[in-house]
């Protein structure tokens, strides 16, 4: 097993990482990250093709045949159920709701075996930001071609001194080079996703100075997030039933934007639909102005107070929708594993 | 028959209860929960026909009839001492006394007892003296008899008192008479299979270090406890407590640090001897590196005190010399002791920074500054060192500081260590045959030449480098202009981590946003872009990072209207550039080179630099105040300090005086503030909010306005989009295609074909969007208009009719803007337009 698999392992059961491990990490994470593009490219599933995927349908026929797999593939079953399972979840805001996470990965399957999109605000509010934001930059490391992070608006310096992310590194590590580390590694994320040319991935919205996909090349994502521009309005943007065209946000960043600015942007790209997060709905997902717009929020019961449930939204290889709806992990499941005490104190 | 169904209904709306009776042994045995109603008598036994009122409790699983009781006036309180009866609202009367056979009567009226029994329950313990005593009396029995079951009983009962997370209760068992035994009964959790020795870790493992000793029992009480009751919170029962428990064991924690620290920092004997051991030549390096730890963890402990208190602290401290000790903790050998020396530095600089910059100007102080340098170009291994960027940003922050201690710091540090950063870069890039690498900065600092400097690293001096553009504006410019700093900076394009080549990239584009033309020029003259141009080019048609980063470089300068850049580029790399041509920001790139030559060519110099030059000598009133307002105390402070110095300071005097008659030509800047500052994050200030908010009109304002500013913008776009569209129509697969096919045509074909194929795909592209678009309908109806007569003409040949009037007005008029003919555009305007980038090289 290497270091990386053990510490995915380690993070799998919402224990940090040691400094030093951190560090590592992060310095691989941001070579891969450089390479990525501003719009970053997912496929959809690929049916029966990849062999790593197998385990995951083996799982599934396990539950559906309860025949031995051998069996199975004598009876070549085993390639017929690929078609059915095979779904690939775009996911909202976590917010450091670790067991919640492990949550999402039980409804949406391991992550090697599916394909995630995770569209940003991974950290803050909740009590684990630490652990959800390193395994899911573990995975990324591993995993770089199964797992695609984009950037919320809270993967930011400013913003995580104030809703909780530097406070838990401090509190966690005792310094906030690990806050340091990790808020370096937000300036390599991607803005947006483009699945299969057809479905757009965004944290918050849309720009007024973006009108085509190409404008958003232009960027130079690798800086905290600015005030104002495209880079922040894709980041903090929503869509607004009220709002005919532009609209002031009242976040203090980013726009309201109304149906005829989707219809436009949507036509122009020549795209189904935008799938974005930075919303709670309590239902998990809401779509907008006629099918143009979902938000997708996978944060059940916010801030451990806000009762809502969460969704991901699963798609298959011809980018059927599926939405699948999850609840908070149950009380039992949480709670935070030991700390490993210090071994000596002056005071 | 109707009750228990009646009772079901009703369920939710009854009493939850629980009912013991007592037995023949005087024990009390669990009958059951259920739910308590009150009802005829009849309507259970019909039998007796009476109209007696009854009690009735019906197990809530079951339905049975758990309790049933007769209501009658006189006896009824009588007779509940026979049936103890616990409802909600029921008084929980006394405690049952502490014995093994009341064990499990205890637990269950802990475990089960409401919210107003449990305060009641807390009372109750709190004033039964004997309890705890009783309770851990029992434990060691139970523990020496190897009663597993009396164990896993008390576990759960101590676990219970604690989460009724009393203070008082917690004040109680976390004294010293009972903490231990309490740890104890918590190594018995029945659902962890093996039985815990967490009194053996406190007792023999861990370690009390005393780097002082501390004589004072209380204080040394406290300590203890404190270190216990965090081990009880985060290890034995982490995944037991609840927020609200969780939150009263930290203020403990919060609140016995105060004490500790404030007690220990009022004994002056202590922090005497403390500083006396921390000095002596006597102390061994072991104790030394204790004593700094000890410092460490005081210090940080300190952030339970009240602000004033804490502030008084550490001026205390510094004077009592603690920097000089920090001093001596950054020499050493010891990589744990140096980062540690670091984060006291750290704790310092949040809580007042002025006291480490104090100290940092004085002559004693000097070192310190060169151990930080140093110590941010060391490897530390696996560990973070973070540290000391942090440190060395907050000392040279001009943002937030003021006046001679921060000009003294910053000249220290240009003059002593800005070359050491840059030798750094030197050493550790590939240095090719280029005519860049060249001879030392010659600066003092020396660095040994390891070319196995870590990459993070060189970024962090390329972060430190872009800090220092922003802060100190002239300062570095000065020093750029002087020792080529720029080409060595521009090394790291060499480096296969692509990081660092972004890293470079952006350090470019940081000094371009300060828009100082003396610098702006010397791009062109020392032909810097190459670097940039050819890792852009290096890297291909692939869109990462690093593409992106160039494309905001070239969009930044075609935006902001740098003609000499502009026209630098263009004419010394776009044969290297025509094959991204299908790159909108290329395109326009181009496009903007061509207008430029165009409008200058077209009007005369005369009336378009006259209004110019008007223009700027308001800027230039407008700036000159705020300059003065502003940022002045920097270049004042620093002349005058500079001035009984030396040859170098006289010329940083003369070259600022320059640069204070010398401004930007920038349109922006007549309403000048730091307009660099919206694109930079490199200083966390909260985030000012541009007017729109105020506004609410403002958004459908705006965005007209947006839309107008961006027209000419706009314009262009069906031009730049060309090829561009294509391959996005193409697909991404096709890019690598399109790009080949760009390449080909661009060999096979010479001239202007190419050009012309692909406007005409781009029209039609065009002609779709016109049709059906919404948002961009007239944007786009407006563009193609424009498109026509663009396309009757060739946009080469253009270029070409107009070159040799083009080129001279545009460099006329590059002229008469810059006031500095010596550094200004004269050079770049000499070489042709279609001049080859080895020309440009000779050139400059």
């Amino acid at each position: 097993m290497s270091d990386l698999d053990r510490q995915i392992e380690q993070l799998k059961k919402c224990e940090p990482l040691k400094e030093s491990e951190v560090k590592a990490l992060c310095l691989k994470a941001m070579e891969i990250l450089v390479e990525e593009s501003n719009v970053q490219r997912v496929d959809a599933p690929v049916t029966g093709e990849c062999a790593s995927r197998a385990w995951h349908y083996e799982a599934i026929c396990l539950y559906v045949l309860e025949t031995s797999f051998t069996q199975r593939a004598q009876n070549n079953m085993f390639w017929s159920i690929f078609i059915v399972v095979e779904a690939d979840p775009i996911c909202g805001d976590i917010h450091g709701q670790f067991y919640d996470m492990k949550e999402l990965f039980k409804v949406g399957g391991d992550c090697p075996k599916t394909n995630y999109l995770f569209l940003g605000d991974f950290v803050d509010r909740g009590f684990y930001s630490v652990e959800t934001f390193l395994l899911l930059l573990a995975l990324k490391v591993r995993y770089p071609d199964r797992i695609t992070l984009i950037r919320g608006n809270h993967e930011s310096r400013q913003i995580t001194q104030v809703y909780g992310f530097y406070d838990e590194c401090l509190r966690k590590y005792g310094s906030v080079n690990v806050w340091r580390y990790c808020t370096d590694i937000f300036d390599y994320l991607s803005l947006s996703a483009l699945i299969e040319n057809k479905i757009f991935g965004v944290h918050g919205g849309l720009s007024p100075n973006i009108s085509t996909l190409d404008q958003i090349r232009i960027i130079d994502r690798k800086q905290e997030v600015p005030h104002d521009g495209a880079m922040c309005d894709l980041l903090w943007s929503d869509p607004e039933d009220i709002v005919d065209g532009w609209g002031l946000s009242p976040r203090g960043a980013g726009y309201l934007f109304g149906g005829s600015v989707v219809t436009s942007f949507n036509h122009a790209n020549n795209i189904d639909y935008i799938c974005r997060a930075h919303q709670l709905v309590m239902e998990g997902y809401k779509w907008m102005f006629n099918s143009q717009i979902v938000t997708v929020w996978s944060a059940p019961n916010y801030c451990y107070r806000c009762g809502n449930v969460a969704a991901i939204l699963e798609l298959d290889e011809n980018l059927n929708k599926q939405f699948r709806v999850f609840e908070a992990a149950p009380q039992e499941s949480r709670g935070a594993p030991a700390k490993k005490p210090a071994p000596d104190y002056f005071l | 028959m109707g009750a228990p169904e009646k009772s079901q209904a009703n369920a939710s709306s009854m009493q939850r209860v629980k009912v013991y009776r007592l037995n023949d042994d005087g024990k009390w045995d669990d009958q059951g929960t259920g739910h308590v109603t009150v009802d005829y008598l009849e309507t259970i036994l019909i039998t007796q026909r009476t109209e007696e009122l009854g009690l009735f409790v019906f197990d809530e699983e079951d339905h049975e009839t758990l309790l049933l009781h007769r209501i009658s006036a006189d006896d009824i309180y009588r007779k509940q001492e026979d049936e103890t009866f616990h409802g909600a609202n029921s008084e929980l009367r006394e405690l049952p006394g502490v014995e093994l056979s009341t064990l499990p009567l205890i637990l269950k009226t802990l475990v089960e007892s409401g919210l107003s029994d449990q305060m009641r329950l807390t009372e109750l313990i709190l004033n039964d003296q004997e309890f705890f005593r009783k309770l851990m009396e029992l434990f060691r029995i139970c523990e020496d008899l190897e009663n597993i079951d009396g164990l896993h009983m008390i576990y759960k009962i101590v676990r219970g008192i604690i989460l009724l997370n009393s203070p008082q209760i917690f004040e109680k068992i976390f004294g010293d008479e009972f903490i231990m035994d309490i740890i104890g009964c918590l190594e018995y959790d029945p659902e962890v299979p093996h039985v815990q020795h967490h009194r053996n870790f406190l007792k023999e493992h861990v370690v009390f270090k005393e780097a002082i000793p501390i004589k004072d029992l209380p204080v040394l009480s406290k300590i203890h406890q404190t270190y216990r009751v965090g081990y009880l919170k985060d290890v034995i029962l982490a995944r037991v407590l609840d927020e609200a428990t969780i939150a009263n064991l930290n203020s403990i924690i919060h609140a016995n640090n105060a004490l500790v620290v404030s007690l220990l920092k009022d004994d002056s004997t202590f922090i005497q001897e403390l500083f006396a051991r921390l000095r002596s030549l006597s102390t061994s390096a072991e104790s030394k590196k204790n004593l700094v730890y000890f410092v460490y963890e005081f210090c940080s402990l300190s952030k339970s005190l009240q602000m004033v208190q804490q502030l008084r602290l550490f001026r205390d401290l510094m004077n009592e010399g603690i920097f000089d000790i920090m001093t001596d903790a950054l020499q050493s050998q010891d990589k744990k002791l140096v980062l540690t020396g670091t984060d006291i530095l750290i704790l310092f600089l949040n809580q007042d920074p002025n006291l480490l910059r104090s100290y940092v100007v004085r002559q004693e102080g000097i070192p310190l500054l060169g151990l930080l340098v140093k110590g941010m170009l060391t490897d530390f291994g696996d560990d973070m060192h973070c540290q000391f960027l942090e440190i060395l940003r907050s000392l040279l922050d001009s943002f937030t500081l003021s006046g001679a201690q921060r000009d003294t710091i910053i000249e220290i540090f240009y003059e002593k260590h800005l070359g050491q950063l840059i030798d750094v870069i030197t050493a550790s890039c590939p240095s090719d045959d280029s005519a860049q690498s060249g001879k030392s900065s010659g600066s003092g600092g020396r660095v040994e030449n390891q070319n196995v400097v870590k990459p993070e690293i060189l970024s962090n001096i390329c972060e430190l480098l872009c800090f220092c553009v922003l802060h100190h504006p002239f300062r570095i410019k000065c020093n750029f202009l002087l020792n080529n700093m720029i080409d060595k900076v521009l090394l790291l394009t060499r480096r296969r981590e692509k990081y660092l080549v972004v890293a470079a990239v952006r350090f470019i584009r940081a000094i371009l946003s300060r828009w100082d033309e003396h610098l702006i020029n010397h791009f062109a003259k020392n032909n810097l872009f190459k670097p940039i141009v050819d890792a852009f080019v290096r890297n291909g048609n692939r869109y990462n990072l690093l593409n992106s980063a160039i494309l905001d470089l070239f969009e930044f300068i075609r935006k902001e209207n740098m003609k000499s850049l502009l026209k630098y580029i263009v004419d010394s790399f776009w044969n290297e550039l025509v094959k991204f041509d299908y790159l909108a920001s290329i395109h326009s790139l181009k496009v903007k080179y061509e207008q430029c030559l165009e409008t200058s060519g077209a009007r005369s110099t005369v009336t378009v630099s006259e209004p110019r030059k008007r223009i700027d000598e308001r800027a230039l009133e407008k700036e000159e105040e705020d300059y003065f307002n502003e940022d002045s105390d920097e270049e004042d402070t620093a002349s005058a300090s500079m001035s009984n110095n030396n040859k170098k300071g006289q010329a940083q005097v003369l070259s600022n005086g320059v640069a204070s008659s010398y401004t930007p030509s920038s349109p922006k800047s007549v309403g000048l503030v730091d307009y660099d500052d919206d694109e930079d994050d490199e200083d966390y200030k909260p985030p000012p909010r541009k007017q729109p908010e105020n506004d609410e009109d403002e958004g459908t304002i705006i965005d007209p306005l947006r839309l107008k500013r961006k027209l000419p913008l706009k314009d262009k776009e069906p031009e730049q989009g060309k090829k561009h569209r294509l391959v996005k129509n193409l697909k991404s697969k096709d890019i690598v295609f399109a790009a080949l096919c760009t390449t080909l045509s661009q060999a096979v074909l010479p001239g202007n074909k190419p050009a012309s194929t692909v406007h005409v795909t781009s029209r039609t592209a065009d002609g779709d969007n016109k049709s059906s678009g919404e948002g961009n309908h007239q944007e786009n109806e407006h563009a193609v208009a424009r498109d026509f007569p663009d396309n009757n003409i060739n946009p080469e040949e253009n270029h070409r009719e107009n070159e040799p009037a083009a080129s001279r007005s545009c460099s006329e008029l590059l002229h008469t803007t810059s006031e500095n003919r010596q550094l200004g555009g004269e050079d770049c305007a000499l070489i042709p337009p279609k001049s080859s980038p080895e020309m440009a090289v000779n050139g400059s």
